[in-house]
């Protein structure tokens, strides 16, 4: 793959995650005030925080396509569950999520909605760090076209 | 290229970091908290409006000087906590003692699901009356979800079985629902749970102590 694809790669994956996830924070319930209101979550916060998430996960995985994966580049990805659970209001989705059984157990996430938001960001920089570690260590090595 | 990529590692990580930090901030500042640090509730101050109870079912004595109506959706887990936590202690100082009486319209928003649950209580209550209503409103709140267990609890509740299924699978109360539905967003109640005392708006799952200062508000007026 040449930083072209890569480069494609990228942006094909990072839109589609933001488009999802502004698509969510407006479809969805959020939680406002101690209420249950679809949209709550469309803030400008959270759109820059989508972003910012969605092209984080984009370069991991345009990454992990070029030049591999390892497992510390792999345990990133636990960022990308962290970071679903922060785009819309747990309890709220009840009636969504009810048949996979453990939907009550995740309403905590959505009162603790700020700090996922933040591991979110931490792991997912992890993530980037070690993307671009490896990218480094494989191009030192000449595996790359770049 | 080493140290162009460190740099650019370094910077990225720096302004994640950065990032993250505004984000807290961010949400300190615009989290007002009370001088115990708990998260303040506000009312909506704006003047009391003059609600329907439609034809929806009562609660407690129909005289009773204070009127409570909720808006509420049967899958809002913020409606869930207020009859968990709230409503009872409602009932016990006000509606029990006659100073209130409840009244439960459908704010069915989130998805057929909530219709559905609605409709069903709704039909409790064309067929068996208020005490049958309230009976399946909590049954349904307190996790009952599954229509067939609710025609269950319906027949053992008294309700006619035949009939109560009926019109649970017909949706024959489908409209009331959506009716109900409609004059909440009418009066303003975007999100669930919202209620309104004498007219007095309160949105959101609110502690014990702000119904009972408004309450207490009202009651005094009438002296």
């Amino acid at each position: 793959m040449n930083s072209n694809k890569q480069a494609f790669l990228f942006g094909f994956t990072f839109i589609a995650l933001f488009l999802t996830s502004v698509i969510a924070l407006i479809k969805l319930p959020g939680s406002f005030n101690q209420t249950c209101l679809i949209g709550a979550y469309f803030t400008p916060i959270n759109v820059v925080y989508n972003a910012i998430a969605s092209s984080m996960v984009a370069f991991i995985l345009s990454n992990i396509l070029e030049f591999g994966s390892n497992f510390k580049v792999n345990s990133s990805m636990l960022g990308i569950f962290t970071w679903i659970t922060t785009t819309f209001c747990i309890p709220c989705m009840i009636p969504l999520l009810s048949f996979l059984g453990f939907s009550v157990s995740l309403s905590f996430l959505s009162y603790n909605n700020l700090w996922f938001q933040v591991a979110s960001i931490v792991i997912l920089s992890f993530g980037v760090y070690e993307s671009l570690k490896l990218k480094n260590s494989k191009c030192l090595n000449g595996n790359c076209d770049i | 290229m080493n140290k162009n990529n460190n740099t650019l590692i370094i910077s990225i990580l720096i302004g994640c970091f950065a990032i993250a930090l505004s984000i807290i901030f961010y949400a300190i500042q615009t989290t007002p908290t009370n001088s115990n640090g708990n998260v303040q509730v506000e009312t909506e101050k704006q003047a009391p409006l003059e609600i329907s109870i439609d034809d929806d079912a009562v609660l407690g004595d129909p005289d009773a000087p204070i009127t409570l109506v909720e808006f509420s959706d049967y899958n809002c887990s913020y409606c869930k906590r207020h009859f968990t936590n709230t409503f009872p202690l409602i009932k016990k100082k006000y509606i029990d003692t006659g100073k209130v009486k409840m009244v439960f319209r459908d704010a069915a928003y989130y998805g057929q699901n909530s219709i559905a649950l609605a409709n069903a209580a709704s039909c409790a209550q064309k067929i068996g009356g208020n005490e049958a209503y309230y009976k399946i409103h909590s049954e349904i709140f307190s996790g009952n979800k599954n229509l067939d267990n609710i025609i269950l609890a319906g027949s053992d509740f008294g309700l006619d079985k035949t009939n109560f299924s009926e019109c649970i699978k017909n949706n024959e109360q489908m409209d009331e629902v959506l009716y109900d539905s409609q004059d909440a967003r009418k009066y303003g109640v975007n999100g669930t749970p919202g209620f309104f005392i004498n007219g007095v708006k309160v949105s959101g799952a609110v502690p014990f102590d702000n119904f009972e200062q408004i309450i207490e508000n009202e009651l005094s007026k009438l002296n």
